[in-house]
């Protein structure tokens, strides 16, 4: 029975959500475009990497004979789900926003956390025959090694708009790590949620296996150290208390070479 | 119904070794390597759940090539929405990207252009940003026609630098230079640059390559296809209306 009641919830958020979009698509002049927004993803900020976030006016590619301007706005947790700051960027047709993490929330984040991009456009006008629009973007990890490339991962899941059902379910990746020269595995997992959520990463390799538990706050973060080194192969899992939307922690190899590699998993 | 491949580009002329990584349970792995556009070996592998191979494995009697083109297809049941993981290593590095698999089509398909936004471009004196860009027609094509693309090259602020256009021959791999096409058209890339590259008549896979030309260390993603900002390519109502607006005035 107590399950019930959250099921029943959330059938019924998601029942209201889809009817706000049907709205939106109908009538975007009063009730505003249908935008699929508040993907998230890892920021990094610390010894290793900074972030730099690109986003393009996605609008004049699609539609190129519009002119509608689009006022992205971009927020970010600290790796305790505290909102560290919320800024407005307006981006003309054509244009695009890509700036450090840093510059773009006018203050200095945390050493990780989540971020999350959402938008809207000054006008609906022209762009009904693209139905629901997505504002996507790149994450791109800077490193702060001269050696180093920068790494980059796409926007991800969109940010939970319902508290998630309390429910386990294990979610296995499918990205294999293993290398002759790697030295170890970073992972970053973060709650998209605005509940605490807790998780147990296992990474099983052909002789031995990791498990770590950590307790996600809501909005939160977190890294996860894994000493996996050699071929493998080792693959990931990530179990959840939660039915959270994002399930894909971010993976970063460090070689013998010095050089750190980035994928979602 | 199509049967899907898993695309693997080559990154030989960055001194990388292509491979790839399926971790589901198969009856059987078929790979075929391209090159010069044509079909020149195929391999196949019985393997155990999650297999890792090398392009030096599948066919070690060929030398890889720049514009070589790698195409796995996977046999077995439930595999309709599967991702691959498309890996490359040298002596200091591997990086991999999960991505989706593409269909093959039937000779004489027509296809439709595509329409990528380069706009996540590190464009600086160490560092240098390719667009790679892999396609596969058919195996039975000629690969004669070329897929011919336009290149809008812009800054950050909107202003179009230069427009400009390359050519992908079929059934190969094209390593675009951001930052060298941009200095061979007069443009400075280190202002920042934004690309909407538009055309082509084949099945693409786009990806993003950073490289650092000093140490050659490299970092990959795909790319975000239109239909991840809209859902217009694929709605029977709406498509039609976008493609005109999206490709209207392109003339390649």
């Amino acid at each position: 029975m107590t399950s019930l009641i959250p099921r029943a919830l959330a059938r019924a958020g998601r029942m209201v959500d889809a009817a706000h979009m049907k709205l939106k698509k109908k009538h975007p002049g009063v009730f505003g475009s249908p935008i699929r927004q508040n993907m998230v993803q890892l920021y990094r900020h610390d010894g290793d990497f900074d972030t730099v976030i690109s986003i393009p006016h996605h609008l004049s590619f699609l539609a190129p004979d519009t002119n509608i301007d689009i006022i992205y706005g971009i927020k970010a947790f600290d790796r305790n789900g505290g909102l560290v700051a919320f800024r407005k960027h307006r981006v003309k047709h054509f244009e695009t926003l890509q700036k450090p993490i840093s510059e773009l929330l006018g203050r200095e984040p945390d050493e990780h956390g989540m971020f999350s991009v959402s938008c809207h456009y000054s006008s609906p006008s022209g762009i009904e025959f693209l139905g629901m629009t997505s504002p996507q973007f790149m994450t791109i990890f800077m490193p702060r090694s001269e050696r180093g490339a920068p790494q980059i991962t796409h926007s991800h899941k969109y940010m939970d708009q319902f508290p998630p059902l309390k429910s386990k379910f294990v979610r296995s990746s499918a990205l294999v790590e293993g290398d002759r020269n790697l030295t170890g595995i970073s992972y970053f997992i973060m709650n998209s949620s605005q509940v605490t959520a807790n998780a147990n990463l296992m990474l099983t390799g052909p002789s031995n296996s990791f498990a770590h538990a950590v307790k996600l706050n809501a909005h939160g973060a977190a890294r996860i150290d894994f000493d996996a080194r050699g071929e493998g192969p080792f693959t990931l899992a990530c179990e959840w208390d939660r039915v959270v939307n994002h399930r894909k922690p971010i993976a970063f190899r460090r070689f013998s070479s010095g050089l750190v590699t980035a994928a979602h998993s | 119904m199509a049967q899907r491949r898993l695309l693997i580009p080559s990154l030989a002329a960055l001194g990388q070794e292509a491979g790839f990584v399926i971790n589901v349970p198969l009856d059987l792995i078929r790979i075929r390597t391209f090159q010069g556009g044509k079909l020149a070996a195929v391999a196949e592998s019985k393997p155990d759940r999650a297999v890792r191979m090398w392009r030096s494995q599948w066919a070690p009697e060929l030398v890889a090539t720049a514009d070589e083109i790698n195409t796995v297809e996977l046999i077995g049941e439930g595999l309709s929405d599967l991702e691959g993981e498309i890996a490359f290593r040298s002596d200091d590095q591997q990086i991999a990207v999960l991505t989706g698999m593409v269909p093959l089509r039937d000779p004489g398909f027509k296809f439709s252009p595509i329409l990528h936004q380069a706009h996540y471009n590190v464009l600086m004196p160490n560092c240098e940003t390719y667009v790679v860009l892999v396609n596969l027609a058919c195996e039975s094509d000629v690969p004669v026609r070329p897929n011919k693309l336009q290149v809008e090259i812009r800054n950050l602020a909107a202003e179009v630098m230069a427009v400009t256009e390359i050519e992908a021959s079929l059934n190969t791999t094209y390593l675009l230079p951001i930052g060298e096409l941009a200095r061979r058209n007069g443009v400075v890339p280190e202002q920042g640059l934004s690309l909407r590259i538009r055309g082509g008549a084949s099945q693409f896979a786009v990806f993003t390559v950073f490289r650092n030309l000093s140490s050659g260390a490299l970092g990959i993603e795909h790319s975000l296809p239109p239909i991840y900002f809209t859902e217009a390519p694929f709605n029977p109502v709406l498509r039609s209306h976008y493609q005109k607006a999206a490709f209207g005035d392109l003339k390649i």
